[in-house]
Protein backbone atom coordinates (compact mmCIF):
# COMPACT_ATOMS: atom_id res chain seq x y z
CA UNK A 1 0.00 0.00 0.00
CA UNK A 2 1.22 3.01 -0.74
CA UNK A 3 1.90 5.31 2.29
CA UNK A 4 1.39 9.17 2.64
CA UNK A 5 5.09 10.01 2.20
CA UNK A 6 5.23 8.08 -0.94
CA UNK A 7 2.36 9.78 -2.22
CA UNK A 8 4.16 13.15 -1.54
CA UNK A 9 7.05 11.59 -3.20
CA UNK A 10 5.38 11.16 -6.02
CA UNK A 11 3.41 14.46 -6.18
CA UNK A 12 6.58 16.17 -6.30
CA UNK A 13 8.68 14.55 -8.47
CA UNK A 14 5.76 14.95 -11.37
CA UNK A 15 5.32 18.14 -10.44
CA UNK A 16 8.91 19.14 -11.03
CA UNK A 17 8.93 17.02 -14.21
CA UNK A 18 5.69 18.87 -15.63
CA UNK A 19 4.21 15.90 -15.59
CA UNK A 20 1.35 17.02 -12.73
CA UNK A 21 -1.95 17.46 -14.19
CA UNK A 22 -4.09 20.31 -13.21
CA UNK A 23 -6.27 18.53 -10.30
CA UNK A 24 -2.28 17.43 -9.29
CA UNK A 25 -1.41 20.96 -9.36
CA UNK A 26 -4.16 21.89 -7.21
CA UNK A 27 -3.29 19.77 -4.53
CA UNK A 28 0.14 20.02 -4.94
CA UNK A 29 0.11 23.96 -3.94
CA UNK A 30 -2.73 22.84 -1.04
CA UNK A 31 -0.36 20.49 0.48
CA UNK A 32 2.37 22.65 -0.24
CA UNK A 33 0.81 25.92 1.47
CA UNK A 34 0.33 23.53 4.50
CA UNK A 35 3.52 22.90 4.60
CA UNK A 36 3.11 18.83 4.19
CA UNK A 37 5.11 18.87 0.94
CA UNK A 38 8.73 20.24 2.98
CA UNK A 39 10.23 17.09 3.66
CA UNK A 40 9.23 15.60 0.14
CA UNK A 41 10.57 18.66 -1.38
CA UNK A 42 14.10 19.45 0.22
CA UNK A 43 13.98 15.08 -0.32
CA UNK A 44 13.88 15.39 -3.95
CA UNK A 45 15.49 18.74 -4.39
CA UNK A 46 18.57 16.96 -2.33
CA UNK A 47 18.23 14.14 -5.34
CA UNK A 48 18.15 16.46 -8.15
CA UNK A 49 20.84 19.04 -6.64
CA UNK A 50 23.33 15.55 -6.10
CA UNK A 51 23.49 16.77 -2.87
CA UNK A 52 23.57 13.20 -1.40
CA UNK A 53 27.36 12.57 -1.78
CA UNK A 54 29.36 14.97 0.06
CA UNK A 55 28.22 17.82 3.05
CA UNK A 56 29.29 21.10 1.94
CA UNK A 57 31.27 21.63 5.20
CA UNK A 58 33.89 19.86 6.85
CA UNK A 59 32.55 19.26 9.78
CA UNK A 60 28.94 19.44 10.75
CA UNK A 61 27.43 22.61 9.29
CA UNK A 62 26.45 25.06 11.87
CA UNK A 63 22.43 25.77 11.77
CA UNK A 64 23.08 29.25 10.95
CA UNK A 65 24.29 28.56 7.22
CA UNK A 66 21.76 25.85 6.63
CA UNK A 67 19.08 26.99 8.16
CA UNK A 68 18.22 31.03 7.72
CA UNK A 69 16.37 30.67 4.76
CA UNK A 70 13.80 28.67 6.67
CA UNK A 71 13.00 30.92 9.25
CA UNK A 72 9.90 32.40 8.98
CA UNK A 73 9.54 36.23 7.96
CA UNK A 74 6.90 38.09 8.93
CA UNK A 75 6.51 38.90 5.48
CA UNK A 76 4.63 35.48 5.25
CA UNK A 77 2.34 36.85 7.32
CA UNK A 78 1.60 39.59 5.74
CA UNK A 79 1.15 37.67 2.65
CA UNK A 80 -1.09 34.79 4.22
CA UNK A 81 -3.55 37.74 5.39
CA UNK A 82 -3.51 39.20 1.59
CA UNK A 83 -3.48 36.26 0.27
CA UNK A 84 -7.32 35.85 2.48
CA UNK A 85 -8.52 38.94 1.30
CA UNK A 86 -7.99 38.01 -2.29
CA UNK A 87 -9.32 34.17 -1.52
CA UNK A 88 -12.40 35.89 -0.84
CA UNK A 89 -12.50 38.42 -3.27
CA UNK A 90 -10.50 37.77 -6.02
CA UNK A 91 -11.72 34.86 -7.59
CA UNK A 92 -15.58 35.94 -8.16
CA UNK A 93 -15.25 34.85 -11.85
CA UNK A 94 -15.14 31.21 -12.36
CA UNK A 95 -17.29 30.21 -9.51
CA UNK A 96 -20.54 31.79 -11.61
CA UNK A 97 -20.87 28.57 -13.43
CA UNK A 98 -22.35 27.26 -10.76
CA UNK A 99 -25.28 29.61 -10.59
CA UNK A 100 -25.75 29.02 -14.10
CA UNK A 101 -28.46 26.32 -13.14
CA UNK A 102 -31.31 26.91 -10.62
CA UNK A 103 -30.47 24.97 -7.43
CA UNK A 104 -33.65 22.74 -7.66
CA UNK A 105 -35.04 22.79 -11.29
CA UNK A 106 -37.23 19.94 -10.73
CA UNK A 107 -38.71 22.32 -8.13
CA UNK A 108 -39.94 24.90 -9.68
CA UNK A 109 -43.46 24.20 -10.41
CA UNK A 110 -43.92 23.02 -6.72
CA UNK A 111 -42.99 26.64 -5.22
CA UNK A 112 -43.81 26.30 -1.52
CA UNK A 113 -40.33 28.39 -1.38
CA UNK A 114 -38.95 30.68 -3.43
CA UNK A 115 -35.44 30.17 -6.03
CA UNK A 116 -32.74 31.96 -5.85
CA UNK A 117 -31.28 34.18 -8.86
CA UNK A 118 -29.82 32.53 -12.26
CA UNK A 119 -27.94 34.16 -14.53
CA UNK A 120 -29.63 35.63 -16.96
CA UNK A 121 -30.32 39.50 -18.04
CA UNK A 122 -31.68 41.42 -20.95
CA UNK A 123 -29.28 43.09 -24.01
CA UNK A 124 -30.28 46.24 -25.86
CA UNK A 125 -28.25 46.76 -29.04
CA UNK A 126 -27.42 50.32 -30.27
CA UNK A 127 -30.21 49.78 -32.72
CA UNK A 128 -32.72 49.36 -30.17
CA UNK A 129 -33.36 45.29 -30.53
CA UNK A 130 -33.60 43.49 -27.47
CA UNK A 131 -32.23 39.88 -26.75
CA UNK A 132 -32.87 37.59 -23.62
CA UNK A 133 -30.11 36.09 -22.52
CA UNK A 134 -29.56 33.36 -20.69
CA UNK A 135 -27.72 29.94 -19.60
CA UNK A 136 -29.23 28.26 -22.52
CA UNK A 137 -26.14 26.38 -23.98
CA UNK A 138 -27.22 28.05 -27.20
CA UNK A 139 -25.32 30.44 -28.24
CA UNK A 140 -26.49 34.11 -30.07
CA UNK A 141 -24.02 35.98 -32.11
CA UNK A 142 -24.20 39.60 -33.15
CA UNK A 143 -21.84 41.65 -35.42
CA UNK A 144 -22.20 45.40 -34.44
CA UNK A 145 -19.78 47.32 -36.31
CA UNK A 146 -16.12 46.02 -36.59
CA UNK A 147 -17.02 43.65 -33.07
CA UNK A 148 -19.14 41.05 -32.77
CA UNK A 149 -21.01 39.63 -29.69
CA UNK A 150 -21.33 35.99 -28.68
CA UNK A 151 -23.66 35.59 -25.91
CA UNK A 152 -24.42 31.76 -24.23
CA UNK A 153 -24.09 29.69 -21.17
CA UNK A 154 -24.31 32.93 -19.01
CA UNK A 155 -21.45 34.84 -20.40
CA UNK A 156 -21.44 37.97 -22.93
CA UNK A 157 -18.70 38.34 -24.85
CA UNK A 158 -17.07 41.16 -26.97
CA UNK A 159 -14.89 40.71 -29.33
CA UNK A 160 -13.34 43.15 -31.86
CA UNK A 161 -11.09 45.89 -33.13
CA UNK A 162 -11.49 49.62 -32.30
CA UNK A 163 -13.14 51.37 -35.60
CA UNK A 164 -13.14 55.02 -36.28
CA UNK A 165 -16.26 56.75 -35.51
CA UNK A 166 -18.87 57.53 -33.00
CA UNK A 167 -18.91 54.91 -30.33
CA UNK A 168 -22.06 52.30 -30.41
CA UNK A 169 -23.74 51.62 -27.14
CA UNK A 170 -25.46 48.18 -25.45
CA UNK A 171 -27.10 48.29 -22.17
CA UNK A 172 -26.98 44.81 -20.28
CA UNK A 173 -29.89 44.98 -17.77
CA UNK A 174 -30.45 42.13 -14.85
CA UNK A 175 -33.78 41.91 -13.55
CA UNK A 176 -34.27 41.33 -10.25
CA UNK A 177 -33.67 37.32 -9.46
CA UNK A 178 -30.77 37.56 -12.04
CA UNK A 179 -27.31 38.17 -12.58
CA UNK A 180 -24.53 38.40 -15.49
CA UNK A 181 -21.43 38.15 -16.55
CA UNK A 182 -19.89 40.04 -19.42
CA UNK A 183 -16.26 40.29 -20.81
CA UNK A 184 -15.85 43.60 -22.81
CA UNK A 185 -14.03 44.23 -25.53
CA UNK A 186 -11.28 45.66 -23.89
CA UNK A 187 -11.35 41.90 -21.76
CA UNK A 188 -12.65 44.15 -18.66
CA UNK A 189 -14.52 41.09 -16.86
CA UNK A 190 -17.55 42.53 -15.04
CA UNK A 191 -20.08 40.53 -13.13
CA UNK A 192 -23.53 42.26 -12.37
CA UNK A 193 -25.59 41.55 -9.49
CA UNK A 194 -29.35 41.41 -9.72
CA UNK A 195 -30.79 44.65 -10.84
CA UNK A 196 -27.96 46.32 -12.62
CA UNK A 197 -27.85 48.17 -15.82
CA UNK A 198 -24.68 48.44 -17.76
CA UNK A 199 -24.02 51.04 -20.61
CA UNK A 200 -21.03 50.64 -22.26
CA UNK A 201 -19.40 51.23 -25.91
CA UNK A 202 -19.13 48.03 -28.00
CA UNK A 203 -15.97 49.03 -28.93
CA UNK A 204 -13.58 51.44 -27.40
CA UNK A 205 -12.00 54.04 -29.21
CA UNK A 206 -11.30 57.46 -28.56
CA UNK A 207 -9.25 58.52 -25.09
CA UNK A 208 -11.01 56.96 -22.56
CA UNK A 209 -13.26 53.89 -21.81
CA UNK A 210 -16.56 55.11 -20.09
CA UNK A 211 -19.15 52.56 -18.58
CA UNK A 212 -21.85 53.68 -17.26
CA UNK A 213 -23.64 51.81 -14.22
CA UNK A 214 -26.68 51.67 -11.95
CA UNK A 215 -26.93 48.83 -9.40
CA UNK A 216 -24.06 46.45 -8.02
CA UNK A 217 -21.59 44.43 -10.17
CA UNK A 218 -17.43 43.37 -9.66
CA UNK A 219 -14.77 44.54 -12.05
CA UNK A 220 -11.70 43.22 -13.05
CA UNK A 221 -10.52 46.07 -15.35
CA UNK A 222 -8.17 45.70 -18.27
CA UNK A 223 -4.81 47.28 -18.01
CA UNK A 224 -4.52 50.15 -20.16
CA UNK A 225 -2.50 53.04 -19.27
CA UNK A 226 -3.06 55.12 -22.35
CA UNK A 227 -6.96 54.28 -22.31
CA UNK A 228 -8.32 55.37 -18.55
CA UNK A 229 -11.40 53.34 -17.59
CA UNK A 230 -14.14 55.52 -15.89
CA UNK A 231 -16.99 53.74 -14.29
CA UNK A 232 -19.53 56.61 -13.97
CA UNK A 233 -22.94 56.57 -11.78
CA UNK A 234 -24.67 60.19 -12.47
CA UNK A 235 -22.05 62.45 -10.97
CA UNK A 236 -20.08 60.14 -9.32
CA UNK A 237 -17.15 59.09 -11.03
CA UNK A 238 -14.83 56.19 -10.37
CA UNK A 239 -11.30 56.42 -12.38
CA UNK A 240 -9.84 53.22 -12.70
CA UNK A 241 -6.22 51.99 -13.00
CA UNK A 242 -5.97 48.51 -13.62
CA UNK A 243 -7.50 46.70 -10.71
CA UNK A 244 -10.19 44.46 -9.32
CA UNK A 245 -13.13 46.21 -7.17
CA UNK A 246 -16.76 45.80 -6.36
CA UNK A 247 -19.00 48.88 -6.98
CA UNK A 248 -22.18 49.39 -5.59
CA UNK A 249 -24.80 51.97 -6.42
CA UNK A 250 -28.59 51.58 -6.99
CA UNK A 251 -30.81 53.94 -6.74
CA UNK A 252 -32.83 53.27 -3.96
CA UNK A 253 -29.19 52.86 -1.58
CA UNK A 254 -28.77 55.64 0.91
CA UNK A 255 -25.00 55.10 0.22
CA UNK A 256 -22.84 54.01 -3.20
CA UNK A 257 -19.73 52.24 -2.47
CA UNK A 258 -16.86 51.58 -4.17
CA UNK A 259 -14.44 48.49 -2.82
CA UNK A 260 -11.50 47.97 -3.73
CA UNK A 261 -8.87 44.42 -3.91
CA UNK A 262 -6.51 45.46 -6.21
CA UNK A 263 -4.82 47.95 -7.89
CA UNK A 264 -5.86 51.64 -7.57
CA UNK A 265 -8.90 53.27 -8.18
CA UNK A 266 -9.97 56.84 -7.74
CA UNK A 267 -13.65 58.56 -6.12
CA UNK A 268 -14.82 61.33 -7.43
CA UNK A 269 -18.63 62.49 -6.90
CA UNK A 270 -18.07 65.99 -8.40
CA UNK A 271 -16.99 67.37 -5.18
CA UNK A 272 -14.62 65.72 -3.25
CA UNK A 273 -11.89 63.25 -4.39
CA UNK A 274 -11.26 60.34 -2.85
CA UNK A 275 -8.09 57.68 -3.43
CA UNK A 276 -8.23 54.39 -2.53
CA UNK A 277 -5.44 51.59 -2.07
CA UNK A 278 -6.31 47.95 -2.33
CA UNK A 279 -8.27 46.96 1.09
CA UNK A 280 -10.19 49.95 1.37
CA UNK A 281 -14.03 51.38 0.61
CA UNK A 282 -15.34 54.57 -0.06
CA UNK A 283 -18.80 55.60 0.54
CA UNK A 284 -20.48 58.18 -0.73
CA UNK A 285 -23.22 59.02 0.77
CA UNK A 286 -26.71 60.44 -1.15
CA UNK A 287 -27.23 64.35 -0.64
CA UNK A 288 -23.34 64.05 0.92
CA UNK A 289 -20.85 66.29 -0.26
CA UNK A 290 -17.50 64.29 1.36
CA UNK A 291 -16.77 60.93 0.58
CA UNK A 292 -16.08 58.82 3.65
CA UNK A 293 -12.92 56.61 3.29
CA UNK A 294 -12.90 53.53 4.83
CA UNK A 295 -9.11 52.37 5.60
CA UNK A 296 -9.54 49.11 7.12
CA UNK A 297 -12.70 47.46 5.31
CA UNK A 298 -14.43 44.31 5.15
CA UNK A 299 -13.50 43.11 1.95
CA UNK A 300 -14.96 39.87 2.91
CA UNK A 301 -18.58 40.91 2.77
CA UNK A 302 -18.56 43.49 0.15
CA UNK A 303 -17.12 41.05 -2.04
CA UNK A 304 -18.96 37.60 -0.74
CA UNK A 305 -21.60 37.80 -3.68
CA UNK A 306 -19.07 37.17 -6.18
CA UNK A 307 -18.38 33.99 -4.38
CA UNK A 308 -21.98 33.10 -4.02
CA UNK A 309 -22.22 33.89 -1.03
CA UNK A 310 -24.54 36.81 1.07
CA UNK A 311 -22.38 38.08 3.86
CA UNK A 312 -23.60 40.98 6.03
CA UNK A 313 -22.16 42.18 9.32
CA UNK A 314 -23.50 44.88 11.59
CA UNK A 315 -26.15 44.75 9.00
CA UNK A 316 -29.59 46.93 9.36
CA UNK A 317 -32.54 45.08 8.49
CA UNK A 318 -33.34 47.17 5.65
CA UNK A 319 -30.53 47.02 3.70
CA UNK A 320 -30.59 43.08 3.81
CA UNK A 321 -34.12 43.41 3.15
CA UNK A 322 -33.16 45.55 -0.05
CA UNK A 323 -30.75 42.95 -1.08
CA UNK A 324 -33.33 39.88 -0.66
CA UNK A 325 -35.83 41.73 -2.79
CA UNK A 326 -33.11 42.15 -5.67
CA UNK A 327 -31.82 38.19 -5.59
CA UNK A 328 -35.09 36.87 -4.52
CA UNK A 329 -36.79 38.91 -6.91
CA UNK A 330 -39.53 39.51 -3.98
CA UNK A 331 -41.15 42.28 -2.61
CA UNK A 332 -40.19 42.99 1.82
CA UNK A 333 -42.60 45.33 3.56
CA UNK A 334 -41.59 45.90 7.36
CA UNK A 335 -44.50 46.46 9.96
CA UNK A 336 -43.24 47.09 13.48
CA UNK A 337 -39.73 48.59 14.65
CA UNK A 338 -36.57 46.69 13.91
CA UNK A 339 -34.73 50.03 12.95
CA UNK A 340 -31.78 50.14 15.29
CA UNK A 341 -30.67 46.37 15.53
CA UNK A 342 -27.79 45.13 13.57
CA UNK A 343 -27.38 41.79 12.22
CA UNK A 344 -24.72 39.18 11.44
CA UNK A 345 -25.25 36.39 8.67
CA UNK A 346 -24.74 34.64 5.37
CA UNK A 347 -26.34 32.59 3.42
CA UNK A 348 -25.28 31.41 -0.13
CA UNK A 349 -26.93 32.80 -2.60
CA UNK A 350 -27.77 29.44 -4.61
CA UNK A 351 -29.81 29.03 -1.63
CA UNK A 352 -33.70 29.04 -1.63
CA UNK A 353 -35.50 32.10 0.18
CA UNK A 354 -36.10 29.62 3.30
CA UNK A 355 -32.67 29.86 4.58
CA UNK A 356 -32.69 33.10 4.81
CA UNK A 357 -36.02 33.37 6.40
CA UNK A 358 -34.25 30.57 9.15
CA UNK A 359 -32.10 33.47 9.71
CA UNK A 360 -34.97 35.36 10.50
CA UNK A 361 -35.91 32.97 12.78
CA UNK A 362 -32.57 32.58 14.83
CA UNK A 363 -33.37 36.58 15.48
CA UNK A 364 -36.78 36.06 16.53
CA UNK A 365 -37.82 38.01 13.56
CA UNK A 366 -41.99 37.16 12.74
CA UNK A 367 -42.48 36.94 9.15
CA UNK A 368 -45.09 35.54 7.09
CA UNK A 369 -44.20 34.69 3.05
CA UNK A 370 -47.15 34.74 -0.14
CA UNK A 371 -45.00 32.55 -2.86
CA UNK A 372 -47.49 33.40 -5.41
CA UNK A 373 -47.64 37.28 -4.71
CA UNK A 374 -43.54 37.04 -3.82
CA UNK A 375 -44.36 39.33 -0.57
CA UNK A 376 -42.32 38.96 2.43
CA UNK A 377 -43.86 40.55 5.61
CA UNK A 378 -41.61 40.86 8.21
CA UNK A 379 -43.10 41.56 12.14
CA UNK A 380 -41.59 42.52 15.05
CA UNK B 1 24.77 15.75 -14.24
CA UNK B 2 26.48 16.65 -11.65
CA UNK B 3 29.77 19.33 -12.61
CA UNK B 4 33.00 18.40 -11.30
CA UNK B 5 34.48 21.59 -8.99
CA UNK B 6 36.55 24.13 -10.41
CA UNK B 7 40.07 23.22 -10.65
CA UNK B 8 41.63 25.49 -8.43
CA UNK B 9 38.51 26.16 -6.82
CA UNK B 10 40.36 26.09 -2.96
CA UNK B 11 42.28 28.83 -3.76
CA UNK B 12 39.49 30.79 -5.49
CA UNK B 13 37.10 30.09 -2.18
CA UNK B 14 39.85 32.17 -0.10
CA UNK B 15 40.09 34.95 -2.83
CA UNK B 16 36.32 34.83 -2.75
CA UNK B 17 36.30 35.37 1.30
CA UNK B 18 38.65 37.93 0.85
CA UNK B 19 36.44 39.49 -1.13
CA UNK B 20 37.82 39.32 -4.67
CA UNK B 21 35.07 39.82 -6.71
CA UNK B 22 36.93 38.39 -9.65
CA UNK B 23 37.32 35.02 -8.19
CA UNK B 24 33.36 35.30 -7.22
CA UNK B 25 32.59 35.76 -11.16
CA UNK B 26 34.24 32.78 -11.41
CA UNK B 27 32.22 30.98 -9.68
CA UNK B 28 29.03 32.61 -11.02
CA UNK B 29 29.87 31.65 -14.55
CA UNK B 30 30.71 28.08 -14.03
CA UNK B 31 27.74 27.65 -11.28
CA UNK B 32 25.31 30.33 -12.67
CA UNK B 33 23.47 27.62 -15.60
CA UNK B 34 22.86 24.88 -13.32
CA UNK B 35 21.28 26.63 -10.98
CA UNK B 36 19.49 28.20 -13.25
CA UNK B 37 18.18 24.70 -14.28
CA UNK B 38 17.97 23.29 -10.87
CA UNK B 39 15.33 26.73 -10.17
CA UNK B 40 13.58 26.43 -12.86
CA UNK B 41 12.27 22.58 -11.94
CA UNK B 42 10.47 24.09 -9.05
CA UNK B 43 9.39 28.17 -9.87
CA UNK B 44 8.78 27.04 -13.66
CA UNK B 45 8.73 30.99 -14.53
CA UNK B 46 12.08 31.37 -16.15
CA UNK B 47 12.47 35.17 -15.09
CA UNK B 48 11.20 34.23 -11.71
CA UNK B 49 14.04 31.27 -11.86
CA UNK B 50 16.59 33.55 -13.30
CA UNK B 51 15.75 36.01 -10.45
CA UNK B 52 15.59 33.74 -7.85
CA UNK B 53 19.03 32.55 -8.97
CA UNK B 54 20.40 35.90 -9.09
CA UNK B 55 19.55 35.79 -5.50
CA UNK B 56 21.00 32.89 -4.42
CA UNK B 57 24.68 34.27 -5.80
CA UNK B 58 24.11 37.52 -4.01
CA UNK B 59 23.27 36.00 -0.76
CA UNK B 60 26.47 34.06 -1.29
CA UNK B 61 28.33 37.03 -1.76
CA UNK B 62 26.81 39.08 1.04
CA UNK B 63 27.86 36.38 3.43
CA UNK B 64 31.51 35.30 1.84
CA UNK B 65 32.93 35.15 5.16
CA UNK B 66 30.91 31.90 5.60
CA UNK B 67 33.14 29.76 2.68
CA UNK B 68 36.06 29.96 5.19
CA UNK B 69 34.44 26.61 5.86
CA UNK B 70 32.59 25.40 3.25
CA UNK B 71 34.52 22.08 1.37
CA UNK B 72 32.87 22.16 -1.59
CA UNK B 73 31.41 25.20 -3.13
CA UNK B 74 28.36 23.25 -5.30
CA UNK B 75 27.28 21.78 -2.11
CA UNK B 76 26.94 24.61 -0.80
CA UNK B 77 25.37 26.32 -3.45
CA UNK B 78 22.77 24.05 -3.69
CA UNK B 79 21.92 23.76 0.02
CA UNK B 80 21.31 27.43 -0.31
CA UNK B 81 20.05 27.29 -3.53
CA UNK B 82 17.33 24.21 -2.50
CA UNK B 83 16.31 26.53 0.91
CA UNK B 84 16.03 29.57 -1.63
CA UNK B 85 13.57 27.92 -3.84
CA UNK B 86 11.84 25.82 -0.75
CA UNK B 87 11.31 29.02 0.78
CA UNK B 88 10.40 30.66 -2.49
CA UNK B 89 7.43 28.02 -3.17
CA UNK B 90 5.54 28.11 0.17
CA UNK B 91 5.18 31.84 -0.34
CA UNK B 92 3.85 31.32 -3.72
CA UNK B 93 1.53 28.63 -2.32
CA UNK B 94 0.05 31.53 -0.15
CA UNK B 95 -0.44 34.00 -2.19
CA UNK B 96 -2.39 33.95 -5.79
CA UNK B 97 -0.64 36.36 -7.26
CA UNK B 98 2.88 34.36 -7.20
CA UNK B 99 0.71 30.72 -7.84
CA UNK B 100 -0.41 32.54 -10.56
CA UNK B 101 3.26 33.28 -12.02
CA UNK B 102 4.05 29.40 -11.67
CA UNK B 103 1.29 28.50 -13.96
CA UNK B 104 1.31 30.62 -16.43
CA UNK B 105 4.33 28.63 -17.06
CA UNK B 106 3.25 25.41 -16.51
CA UNK B 107 3.01 23.51 -19.43
CA UNK B 108 0.12 21.02 -18.65
CA UNK B 109 0.70 17.66 -20.29
CA UNK B 110 -1.47 16.27 -22.96
CA UNK B 111 -4.13 13.74 -21.22
CA UNK B 112 -2.57 10.74 -22.16
CA UNK B 113 -1.74 7.16 -21.16
CA UNK B 114 0.86 7.95 -19.18
CA UNK B 115 -1.96 8.53 -16.25
CA UNK B 116 -2.53 4.76 -16.23
CA UNK B 117 0.90 4.53 -14.72
CA UNK B 118 -0.05 5.74 -11.31
CA UNK B 119 -1.12 3.80 -9.38
CA UNK B 120 -4.70 3.14 -7.67
CA UNK B 121 -3.19 4.09 -4.09
CA UNK B 122 -1.76 7.67 -5.60
CA UNK B 123 -4.70 8.62 -7.53
CA UNK B 124 -7.02 7.69 -4.21
CA UNK B 125 -4.83 9.69 -2.13
CA UNK B 126 -5.10 12.54 -4.60
CA UNK B 127 -8.88 12.09 -4.94
CA UNK B 128 -8.65 12.10 -0.85
CA UNK B 129 -6.97 15.65 -1.41
CA UNK B 130 -8.61 17.07 -3.88
CA UNK B 131 -12.06 16.36 -2.18
CA UNK B 132 -11.41 18.11 0.94
CA UNK B 133 -9.97 21.42 -0.59
CA UNK B 134 -12.36 24.36 0.33
CA UNK B 135 -14.26 25.37 -3.03
CA UNK B 136 -12.38 28.97 -3.09
CA UNK B 137 -9.14 27.19 -3.40
CA UNK B 138 -10.28 25.78 -7.01
CA UNK B 139 -11.55 29.03 -7.78
CA UNK B 140 -8.22 31.12 -7.49
CA UNK B 141 -6.36 28.28 -9.02
CA UNK B 142 -8.88 28.59 -12.61
CA UNK B 143 -8.30 32.43 -11.62
CA UNK B 144 -4.50 32.15 -11.92
CA UNK B 145 -3.87 30.83 -15.24
CA UNK B 146 -6.48 33.34 -16.85
CA UNK B 147 -5.14 36.53 -15.09
CA UNK B 148 -1.70 37.95 -15.87
CA UNK B 149 -0.31 40.02 -12.80
CA UNK B 150 2.75 41.94 -12.63
CA UNK B 151 6.08 40.09 -12.45
CA UNK B 152 7.48 42.87 -10.55
CA UNK B 153 4.91 42.21 -7.57
CA UNK B 154 5.69 38.70 -7.54
CA UNK B 155 9.55 39.48 -7.22
CA UNK B 156 9.24 42.14 -4.57
CA UNK B 157 6.59 39.51 -2.80
CA UNK B 158 9.51 36.49 -2.91
CA UNK B 159 12.03 39.31 -1.46
CA UNK B 160 14.09 38.99 -5.27
CA UNK B 161 15.88 41.99 -6.23
CA UNK B 162 16.04 41.94 -9.50
CA UNK B 163 19.65 41.10 -11.41
CA UNK B 164 21.54 42.39 -8.62
CA UNK B 165 23.61 40.19 -9.52
CA UNK B 166 23.98 40.58 -12.90
CA UNK B 167 24.54 44.61 -12.79
CA UNK B 168 27.10 43.20 -9.81
CA UNK B 169 28.64 40.63 -12.10
CA UNK B 170 29.19 42.80 -14.99
CA UNK B 171 30.85 45.20 -13.13
CA UNK B 172 33.40 42.67 -11.43
CA UNK B 173 33.95 41.23 -14.93
CA UNK B 174 34.68 44.33 -16.06
CA UNK B 175 37.24 45.02 -13.25
CA UNK B 176 38.70 41.44 -14.30
CA UNK B 177 38.88 42.18 -17.80
CA UNK B 178 41.15 44.98 -17.12
CA UNK B 179 43.22 43.70 -15.04
CA UNK B 180 44.19 40.19 -16.80
CA UNK B 181 44.34 42.40 -20.11
CA UNK B 182 46.97 44.42 -18.44
CA UNK B 183 48.80 42.43 -16.36
CA UNK B 184 48.93 39.16 -18.81
CA UNK B 185 48.78 40.87 -22.25
CA UNK B 186 46.17 38.29 -23.53
CA UNK B 187 42.21 38.83 -23.81
CA UNK B 188 39.88 37.76 -21.13
CA UNK B 189 38.21 34.76 -23.26
CA UNK B 190 41.30 33.09 -23.53
CA UNK B 191 42.41 33.27 -20.34
CA UNK B 192 39.07 31.96 -19.01
CA UNK B 193 39.19 28.98 -21.35
CA UNK B 194 42.72 28.08 -19.93
CA UNK B 195 41.46 28.96 -15.91
CA UNK B 196 38.59 27.73 -15.86
CA UNK B 197 39.45 24.33 -18.08
CA UNK B 198 36.22 21.70 -18.25
CA UNK B 199 33.63 24.51 -17.62
CA UNK B 200 31.96 25.08 -21.14
CA UNK B 201 30.51 28.24 -20.09
CA UNK B 202 32.50 30.79 -21.66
Amino acid sequence: MLEQHHFYQQLVKRYAANQATSEELEVFFHLLEQGKLDAALEMYMNEAAGLTEAPPYAEEPSEAVITPLYTKRKLLYRVAAAAVILILAGSAWWFMNRINEPAHPGELAVQQDILPGVSGATLTLEDGSVMQLDTAARTLQVTQGETSLLAGKGTLTYRGAPEAGNLRYNVLTTHKGEQYRITLSDGTKILADAATSLRFPVAFTGRERVVEINGHAWFEVAENARQPFYVKKGNQLVQVLGTSFDMLAYDNEKNMAVTLVTGRVQVNNGKAVCRLAPGQQAIAAKGAEGITLIKEADIEAATAWINGKMVFRNADIATIMRAAERWYNIEVEVQGNLTGRSFYFAVNRTAPLSELLHFLEIYHIKYKLDTVTRKLILMQ
Amino acid sequence: MIQAALHNEKELLAQVVEGKEEAFAMFYHYYYPAVSAFVQQFLKSPQLSEDLSQEVFTRIWQNRHRLAEVQSFRAYLFVVARNQAITALRTISRHELAAGEILRHYHLPPPSTDDLLLTQEYMRFLRNTLDSLPERTRQIFRLCREEGRSYDEVAALLGISRNAVKNHMVQAMKVLKTSVEKELGIPLSVFLAVFSAGSENF
